[in-house]
């Protein structure tokens, strides 16, 4: 009998984290059409604990959908360090992995990974509700697992990711 | 005292139909100025439609509207199909009436479940999206795919009706006209909805007709002006139809006017299928896509979309890429100056709803 | 139908019609106001959109304007040229109020400055824009891409 050391009780949050991850609505791009059918009545995304959340401070999951605007771009990172430890990137649809459709446009970048530490790629474009649903329950496995920390990754690398940020908006 | 102060309603806003930024300056709980902000969804279309052949064009298009993407397609056949003097097969035009009035159906149901969801009405939202998921199955089983679908092509339509896909439709329409009543008890009746908004954001048809408004939020006003009835284009010129207008102007008028002609809509999909010609080829033999060339020449080929007048302004050079397209988007004009104009003196519990009433959309401003 | 008639005989021969539903009038840089103006009292009342092409082998800007008569249920296009060094115009928002927003986006995206326009130097789509104007057509948007926005290298695998 005694106490908990600091790994069983992380493992005991993580098992309570995972039931119960907040997404940030924020729907960035063109991959927001596939949201509404994900959220609502015909494959209820609920029903996992996931819900969508309208502040950066209580929100666990940034949803990238679709291509990164570099406009965009300079505000998701603001709102990425606003939200709150342990959090989590999921990049939705071909355009976060190498560009997609758009690799030859003067205002999309092309790679979510040099900007923000990325947890899970959905591929697809666009992904099905389907897909969404599994990726999720995929991203459940890995909070289990331990194997989900993007938001330690960012801190240690953290030069190198303002150093990236900087090349491409230029501030 | 009141203070004056700014506030975004900013790019991260649940309220706001896609990624698009209000500035606004308030004094106490009144808005005295707005200024959009918008470039959020810039991908520079025109000047990638400039870097593809013609047929690779037809991946790109159906992207630069995403709730409505067939409008993009058909005005893009239309306009290629003008320069080069082809003449469309007729049973490909009743498919390709039957596609656009569904997809015109499923835009308005997305959107009214938008603007439920402004108000607080948030069941609606969880019916319209699930209604219109039956019909993002059929269009799977017809075109492969969900949302962006490809096909409409220049020359007709990519392939034929499956068999039994017209009893499949048929029952869709039959269901959603069952269940227009149960959204009337729902929403459009419901006193939550009316006491919002009669009176609100009221536009006379003067101030509509020299802002350059178009769609349902001109007819709300009491101005018949289609491009249905104006400039027939597939098989409209063989339907018989007649398109109701109101004459309030505000935000109550418009909504109802986009719930009048759903039911127009699916009155036109039932006609479409009894009249269509049971067999027939869909499509014109497409030339080899490496030579295919365009003789020189311009085009605008326009069509009625859910918002509004949409349309492509096609120059073509004599080679085999598109020299310069433009992009005639909807919402350009129904956002600046017209949305700003209406913020003023309004509220900011209001502020939300008078954008989504206008049903502006983002993608068809940014290109 | 007779004011569509008498457009034609005042512009004697230069309004044509390229199909029963478009027209199309060329008219030179310091008659463009005047012509708009003329159109729209005869029933052009609405302005559909105003753009330009770039024609860089002539070395000129083509202006396109698109006006909608609603009585006569016809489109009509007014163009007219300008040189590509220096490009600028006169505002048309005296006659059509709407056209502000498109005047925006033709200095963003061409680089013509219109004159008496005062929101028209300000950035409308774009942030932090340094490079050329993106829609000419001496501006490459591959070798742009390429050289700013870094890409996955093919070789590595992450399986």
């Amino acid at each position: 009998m005694g106490r908990l050391d600091e790994r069983e009780a992380m493992e005991i949050l993580d098992q309570l984290r995972k039931r119960s991850l907040w997404m940030l609505h924020y729907c960035t791009a063109c991959g927001a059409v596939e949201l509404p059918p994900t959220m609502t009545s015909r494959y209820d995304m609920e029903r996992f604990g996931i819900v969508p959340f309208v502040t950066s401070r209580q929100a666990d999951i940034l949803l990238v959908t679709g291509y990164i605007n570099i406009k965009t771009l300079r505000r998701i990172v603001t709102v990425y360090e606003q939200m709150l430890d342990p959090k989590y990137v999921v990049g939705f649809g071909s355009c976060t992995i190498n560009g997609g459709i758009y690799w030859d446009s003067y205002a999309v970048a092309k790679r979510l990974d040099l900007y923000l530490p990325v947890d899970l790629y959905i591929a697809g474009c666009m992904p099905r509700p389907e897909a969404v649903i599994s990726a999720f329950r995929h991203l459940m496995r890995l909070i289990d697992e331990g194997k989900a920390d993007g938001y330690r990754r960012y801190k240690d690398n953290y030069y190198w990711f303002k150093a990236n940020q900087k090349k491409v908006l230029g501030e | 005292m009141i203070r004056d102060y700014t506030l975004f309603i900013g790019p991260n806003h649940p309220g706001i139909h896609g990624n698009f930024s209000v500035k606004l300056q308030l004094e106490g709980d009144t808005i005295v100025s707005a200024k959009g902000d918008s470039g959020y969804l810039h991908r520079g279309f025109e000047k990638l439609m400039e870097h593809r052949l013609y047929l690779q064009n037809l991946a790109l298009i159906p992207r630069i509207c995403v709730p409505e993407p067939d409008i993009n397609e058909a005005v893009y056949a239309m306009a290629i199909e003008e320069l080069m003097g082809i003449e469309v097969p007729e049973r490909a035009k009743y498919i390709r009436t039957i596609i656009l009035e569904a997809a015109r159906v499923n835009a308005y149901l997305f959107s009214l479940g938008g603007f439920g969801a402004m108000i607080g009405i948030y069941t609606l939202m969880q019916w319209s999206v699930g209604d219109r998921d039956y019909m993002l199955d059929l269009f799977s089983k017809l075109t492969g795919a969900r949302i962006y679908h490809m096909y409409i092509w220049p020359g007709g339509v990519r392939r034929d009706f499956p068999s039994g896909f017209e009893e499949e439709l048929l029952g869709w329409v039959r269901y959603i006209k069952d269940r227009l009543s149960d959204y009337d008890n729902l929403f459009f009746k419901n006193s939550l909805f009316v006491d919002r908004t009669k009176g609100v954001a009221k536009i006379t048809d003067e101030e509509a007709l020299n802002s350059g408004v178009t769609g349902p939020n001109l007819k709300a006003t009491g101005v018949m002006q289609d491009v249905r009835i104006d400039e027939p284009y597939a098989a409209y010129p063989y339907l018989d139809f007649k398109i109701p207008v109101l004459s309030e102007g505000d935000a109550w008028a418009r909504t109802i006017q986009r719930r009048m002609e759903l039911e127009l809509s699916l009155n036109l999909i039932e006609q479409a299928v009894k009249k269509m010609p049971k067999k027939g080829p869909v499509t014109v033999k497409i030339p080899n896509p490496f030579k295919w060339r365009i003789p020189k020449g311009e085009a605008y080929a326009k069509v009625e979309s859910s918002r509004g007048e949409y349309g492509f302004y096609f120059v073509s050079d004599g080679g085999t890429k598109p020299y310069r397209v433009y992009v005639r988007g909807v919402s350009m004009p129904h956002m600046y100056p017209l949305a700003e104009r209406l913020l003023i003196e309004a509220n900011l519990s209001d502020a939300p709803m008078i954008i989504e009433s206008l049903d502006i959309c983002p993608p068809e401003i940014d290109k | 139908m007779k004011r569509i008639e008498y457009l034609k005989r005042i512009y004697e021969g230069r309004l044509i019609e390229i199909n029963p539903k478009r027209l199309l009038i060329t008219v030179p840089k310091d008659e463009f106001i005047s012509a708009l103006s003329t159109f729209k009292v005869n029933s052009f009342n609405q302005l559909t959109f105003v753009t330009a092409v770039d024609w860089i082998k002539e070395s000129e800007f083509e202006i396109v304007a698109n006006l909608y008569s609603r009585e006569n249920r016809l489109n009509v296009f007014v163009k007219t040229r300008i040189s590509r060094d220096n490009a600028e115009i006169q505002t048309i928002t005296s006659i059509y109020s709407v056209a502000k927003k498109y005047e925006v986006e033709l200095t963003e995206m061409f680089g013509i400055k219109v004159v008496g326009n005062e929101d028209a130097g300000k950035p409308f789509l774009l942030e932090n824009w340094k490079s050329k104007p993106p829609l000419r057509k001496e501006f490459d948007s591959v070798a742009y891409a390429a050289e700013h926005y870094e890409a996955r290298h093919a070789e590595e695998k992450n399986d």
